[in-house]
This record gives C-alpha cells, structure tokens and sequence, in this order.
C-alpha cells in the first residue's frame, strides 16, 4: 500500500526473538515503559505480523528460528522495515561463528537498520527506531 | 398488485419483496466497502496464510473438525440437562410403551378428573 | 363431459387408482425393473393429478361430499335412514384440501427420488407396492368423514409404513425401528378404536358429521376425546410420546422418511379434525387447548436439544421433524384455546391457526428436502455419520445448495417459508402469552444453530481424501429435490398469496363446525 501522511503519526512494530539471551528483549520493554515514552510518536507493539510496518528482530539467527523468521517477514505486507537490535544480529556477538547459528540476521532477511550494543540502552533503540520511521518515508518518498 | 401485497397478522405486516429489496441494498452497500479494500497484497504467498508464531500452516484436513465435535461447550454447559434426558431415550420399548400410557393417563386426569 | 366425470368421483378416484396400481405393482414388476418404474410413476402422477384437481374444485366450490356406494355421489340420508348417513362418506373441506395437496406433491416428488435412489437395492416391487399402500392411506385418512374409516386408513398407513421402514434390513437395526413403530402404533390404534366405539355406543353413528352435531361433552365423551388425542399425538410424534420418531425416521430409506413425515402430519389433522370438527366449543377449550400448547413446547424444546448433540445426520433430521411439529401444535393449541371467543379469534386466533396450518405444508416441504438431501449424500457415501464427512460442497454443489434452502427455511430465515409461518406464529402467540412466543423463537435460534453444524460438517472443509471420487448426486434425484425446494422459495416470497388462497379457507374450514355439518346432513 502507499504510505500516507499518517505514518509519521504512527509506525506499529512486531518483535521477533531469533534465539536471543533475553537482554535485548529487556531494554526493548524499558523502552516502551512511560520514563521513554514511544507511544506519543505512534509506535506500538502489536502481535501479528500482518499488522506491523517494523520488524523488530533480536538474537543470532538459530537453526530453528531461521524458517520461521523467513515466514515472519513474508507475512508483513509492504512497506516493511527491517530493524536488528542488538550486536547477535549484526555479526553473531559473542556466539560469534557458532555451530547452532544460520549466519547473523543480514544472511536471511534484509536488514535496514542496525543498533549495536549488548544490550544497546533504550535510547539507542528509539533513535533506530525513528531512523527506521525516516528511512521509510525516504523509501517511499512521503513528504514529511 | 395482489401477489406482491404484504401478509398480515392482527400486529404487523410481512412482505418478503421489501426484504428483498433491503437485502439487496445492504449487499451493494458492502460491495462497495469491500471494494475500497487493500488490493496490493501478494495473493498465494505467505501474505495470505494465518500467523501461528512462524509455524506452517497445517493441512486442511488435519485440522477439520468433525460434526460430533462441534458445540461442545453448549452440551458441556447444559451437561446437568443432558445427563437426565439423554437416557431417557434408551431404545428399549417397553419405556416407550410406558411414556405412551402414563402420558394417556396424565390427560385423562387433567381432562375427566380435574374438570 | 370427461372432466366434469373426473371431477365429481374424484374423491373415490383419489383412493381408487393408487390402490389399483399398487395391486399391479408385483406383477408388472415381473415383466422388467423399467417397466415397473414407469408404471409407478405413472400412478402416483395419476394420484398427484386428481389429487390436485379435487383440491381445486374444493376450494373453488366449497366442501364435497361424496358418498360410497349411494345412488349419486352427495345422496348422504337415504330415505329409510330415519336422518343418519349409513354409508361412509368422503367429506373434503379446504382443510382436507390443503392435505390432499402436501401429499400430491411430495408423493410426487419422491417417486422421481426414489426410482434413482432404490436402483441398487432388490425387492423393489414390495417397496413400490407398500409406497402407493401409503400414499392410498394418507390420502384416506385426510378425506374421509367418517370415524371408523378414518381408523382403517390408519391401520393402512401404519402397515405400510412399517413395511417400508424395515425396507433396508440392515442387520436387523431397521427392523428394530420398525417393530418399535409398529407396536406403539398398534396400540395406539387400539386406544383409538376403543373412543370410536364409545362413540357408537353413545351416539349411534360413525360418520363425523352425525356425530358431532349429537355431541354433548359428557364424561365417557372426555375419556374418548383423551384416548384419541393422546394416540394421534403419539402418531405424530410430539414430546413425551416422541421416542419412536428418530429411531424410525433414521433406518428408513431417506425418501420414505420424507412420506413418513407427511404420514405424521396426516395424524396431526386428524388430532385437529377430532378437536375442532367433532368437539368444537363443547369441550373445554381452556383445559384441552392449553393441554395442545403444553405438548407443543415440550416437543419444541425437547426436539431441538436433544437434536443439537446428535451424530447420525437423519436422527438430527428426526429430532427436528418433532420440535417442528410442536410448532405446529402450539399454533393451532393457542386457536383452540380461544376459540368461543370471537374477538379473541379475530384478533389473533385465526392467524395463530393460520399459522400452525401453514407450517404444516411449510414444514412437508422443507423437511421432505432435508430429508432428499440427507439420502443423495448417503447414496454417494455410504454413510450417515457427521463424524465421517466432510468437504462434499466441492463435488456436490446442487445438493449444498438445496440442502442450504432446506436449512434457512428450518430455522425460521426469511426470505423462505418457514420465516412466514413461524412470523405467524410469533406474532400471534405472543399476543395470547409472551413467554410462549419467546421459547418459540429461542427454539428457532438453536434449530439454526444444529443446521449450521449439519451443513459445517457435512459440507464446508477441504476435500477429504476418502471422498475423493464422490460426484454429484444423479439427476432424478436432483429433480425431486428441486421441485421442493422451488416450492419453498416460491411459497417464501409470496407468502400472502398462498396464506389468502389455501390457509385462510382451511383455518376457517377447521374452525367452522356447522358449516361441515351442514354440508354432509344438508341443512341439518
């Protein structure tokens, strides 16, 4: 669908936990907590893929997970967004090169944002996130 | 005309051709809803499929549910109803004799003896 | 001058040809199976034709008498007869009429059903012959005017009938069900036979005429009246009598257990012609009308919950067939309850009696196609059990489609023409009592709910792979179910036409006791 005016005002997110240790699913719920306040831009969480425009993916990309993360991120429809939280997903972090792994996020999904970090603080999430919500409008050449 | 007139009863009025005509109305009405629907999702991909965590979507058969299985939680709820007239029903015809007759005789008090 | 012939005797021809080619059934069974199907055919359209021609002239002309065996057909007192009718006597007023029409057309409608569905069975001309015995009987039991009679004819439909639904042995199941139909039959009619001769012991007379014009309301007439009203209710399979009902209905071949509901209804218009046309108001109309009303809840409610849990698609059809009925009973149990009122009957009295007479054909229709839908799936299955189907809308769309009609129609769904008799009902029941109106209507919803998990389990899901080769039902069966289920929308969307030109005169028929009188004692 074409993105109107009222993304700026609203960007819901799905998360996905690839295999993660959990860290970054913390930050992640700190982050929504009132002290930082996402949900005055418009973002949310929600709990089916088919209604989110973010992806949210954190932890290396185990064996199991890597099917159903295909399946995931076919399930959203257009236009998507791709955000990695968390240094597991850039490159593997510390269970880098391991034999459990099906390479770092990138290997199976298009990844546009990355926030490093392990865990990355809240604020960091949040910048990624409103830089995912800026490079949407870029993609789709919405005027701010 | 008088085949199209509305039928009565001492309180309303019933005719079918003006339901008709509403239920036609009503199917245009959300034609037209429908149709400014989103029309560019991919069709036959995952798109279309349900959301079950990531999992595959089963086959259709294993997961039809089967006539007798239905409605369980109405027979659950009425299950104090059921227990007592489920047997009633046992198959056996000197009961179903016994129904007959006592009903016969329940009448016969009301009607002969009460009145 | 053929016509007009054909007109006045026929209501002896009505009896006369279904009997006649039920006796040559065996023997041109013997020349080849086609042969045999044409010739049935042949009969139960006879029988369809003058059926519908006599019901015609009925409500054209008024009632008709005809009298066996007299020198013309109304010579009803003959002269040394010191004023009572010795001989027996057809009186056909609208509301035989109106029955007369049910049993033409779906008889008719199950033959085609029938010469497709039976193909593969053996012992066809026994079927066939008891199938036109049947027809032969209801058409008697809903003609004649006379008492006795009317219990021949019973003990005629009763046989047949048993005959036909221990058709398919079955490994003794059905001819379980039947010996189950046939005893309480059996003793019900003796019940019967016991108030007919109370009658002639206590009034001289069988014709129903006679009688009801002599008849005071004195104790021995209470027993006799009970007797007879709890044993035709029993026939007809209202709460707490019902207990034969799915177990006949379910072995029974499926266009049979059509005809058996329109047998049933036979023995509701008889519970109606002893209440209405023998009594009228000398009975108690409060104490037996609410007795009616009593036993058409029970049978609504207790039909419907006991349908929902059911797994055997024809004992659910069954379950239904007597809530229906207690629809009926309800609707005509609420005119008798009012009826010496006059203002009572005009305000909703008529429209309630309209109302359960209309169901009546409603419900022949609807419930025959239910039925038809029920055997063609079988016919292709093998199998009775909604445990095991599932996925048959994809092969076979014509009989999803009727079955669908039948099924709106049942739960009371405009536009069809279960809504417009059941709205009768309601709209007039509610105005007598409103806790009866809204158990009625509550029934109606849990009647919808069963059919959804009928058509769900049988129908809706993906293609089963042990149905894989399972094509639609064959073409004469398609057709029999199709000329219900046109009559279904039909009388749906034109339910005025058909209340003002077939209903209102039947209701009317029912209620007005002299007029009957007067027709067979001329005057009297």
């Amino acid at each position: 669908m074409k993105p109107t005016r009222s993304f700026n005002e609203s960007l819901w997110a799905f998360h996905f936990n690839s295999g993660s240790c959990n860290g970054c699913e913390i930050e992640i719920v700190a982050a929504i907590t009132p002290r930082y306040d996402p949900e005055r831009f418009g973002i949310k969480l929600v709990g089916s893929p088919k209604h989110a425009d973010l992806l949210i993916i954190t932890g290396p990309v185990v064996k199991k997970m890597k099917d159903r993360l295909l399946r995931v991120y076919a399930q959203i429809p257009d236009p998507k967004v791709v955000m990695c939280v968390g240094t597991c997903g850039i490159s593997g972090g510390v269970f880098y090169d391991s034999y459990n792994l099906d390479g770092p996020v990138d290997d199976v999904v298009p990844v546009d944002i990355y926030v490093p970090g392990c865990p990355p603080r809240p604020e960091a999430i949040l910048h990624g996130v409103v830089k995912a919500l800026a490079k949407l409008e870029r993609i789709e050449g919405v005027k701010p | 005309m008088g085949i199209f007139s509305s039928l009565l009863s001492g309180s309303g009025a019933w005719n079918p051709l003006v339901w008709l005509l509403a239920f036609v109305v009503a199917v245009i009405i959300v034609y037209l809803i429908w149709s400014r629907g989103e029309k560019s999702y991919k069709k036959g991909t995952e798109q279309t499929t349900p959301f079950i965590s990531g999992n595959k979507e089963p086959s259709k058969d294993a997961v039809h549910v089967r006539g007798g299985n239905l409605y369980w939680g109405y027979t659950e709820a009425l299950k104090g109803y059921y227990e007592r007239i489920v047997p009633l029903h046992s198959g056996d015809m000197n009961d179903y004799v016994l129904w007959y007759l006592g009903t016969t005789a329940l009448i016969l008090v009301i009607v002969v003896v009460l009145s | 001058m053929i016509w007009d012939v054909i007109v006045a005797q026929s209501p002896a021809l009505l009896i006369a040809i279904p009997l006649l080619f039920a006796f040559f059934c065996p023997f041109i069974g013997k020349i080849s199976n086609m042969v045999r199907n044409i010739w049935v055919a042949v009969g139960m359209a006879l029988t369809s034709a003058v059926a519908l021609i006599l019901a015609w002239d009925v409500y054209a002309f008024g009632t008709r008498i005809y009298v066996f065996g007299a020198q013309a057909a109304n010579y009803a007192l003959p002269l040394d007869s010191g004023g009572i009718p010795v001989r027996i006597i057809f009186t056909v007023d609208p509301m035989s009429a109106l029955m007369q029409i049910i049993a033409a057309i779906t008889g008719l409608a199950i033959i085609l059903y029938s010469i497709s569905s039976e193909q593969r069975h053996s012992g066809l001309s026994s079927f066939y012959t008891l199938y036109l015995l049947m027809i032969t009987g209801i058409l008697g039991m809903v003609s004649t005017g006379d008492l006795f009679n009317f219990f021949v004819f019973l003990e005629i439909v009763s046989i047949a009938s048993a005959g036909l639904i221990a058709y398919r042995v079955d490994k003794g199941l059905a001819v379980e069900a039947a010996l189950k139909y046939f005893v309480l039959s059996t003793i019900g009619a003796l019940a019967i036979l016991f108030a007919i001769g109370i009658y002639y012991g206590e009034y001289n007379a069988l014709n129903i005429a006679m009688i009801a014009s002599r008849m005071q309301f004195t104790v021995l007439d209470q027993i006799a009246l009970v007797l007879i009203m709890a044993a035709l209710a029993m026939k007809c399979g209202s709460v707490p009598m019902h207990f034969w009902t799915p177990d006949a209905y379910s072995m029974a071949p499926s266009s049979i257990t059509a005809m058996l509901v329109v047998a049933s209804q036979a023995s509701l218009y008889g519970i109606f012609r002893v209440l209405f046309t023998l009594y009228n108001v000398t009975l108690n109309t409060a104490t037996v009308g609410w007795i009616v009303i009593v036993l058409g809840v029970l049978s609504m409610v207790i039909g419907v919950t006991m349908a929902i849990p059911q797994k055997n698609v024809k004992r659910l059809m069954a379950y239904h067939a007597i809530s229906q009925t207690g629809y009926m009973l309800l609707g005509v149990g609420v005119g008798l309850a009012v009826l010496g009122n006059q203002p009572l009957m005009d305000s909703f009295g008529y429209t309630a009696m309209e109302g359960g007479i209309f169901h009546i054909i409603n419900h022949a229709m609807y419930k025959g196609l239910l039925f038809l839908t029920a055997g063609a799936v079988f016919f292709r299955i093998g199998t009775y059990n909604l445990n095991k189907m599932g996925g048959l809308g994809h092969s076979m769309k014509w009989t999803m489609v009727f079955f669908i009609i039948g099924a709106l129609a049942i739960a009371g769904i405009p536009p069809f023409n279960g809504f417009a008799s059941k709205w009768m009902i309601y709209e007039s029941v509610y105005v007598f009592n409103p806790i009866l109106a809204i158990i009625a209507m509550v029934v109606s919803i849990l009647t919808l709910a069963s059919f959804v998990k009928v058509f769900h389990s049988i129908f809706m899901g993906p293609k089963l792979p042990e149905y894989e080769g399972v094509k639609e039902a064959p073409l004469p069966m398609l057709i029999g179910m199709g000329i219900l289920a046109v009559i279904v929308i039909l009388f749906g969307i034109f339910p005025e036409t058909v209340v003002s030109t077939l209903i209102v005169p039947a209701a009317h028929a029912l209620t007005n006791q002299g007029a009957y009188i007067a027709a067979v004692l001329g005057g009297v």
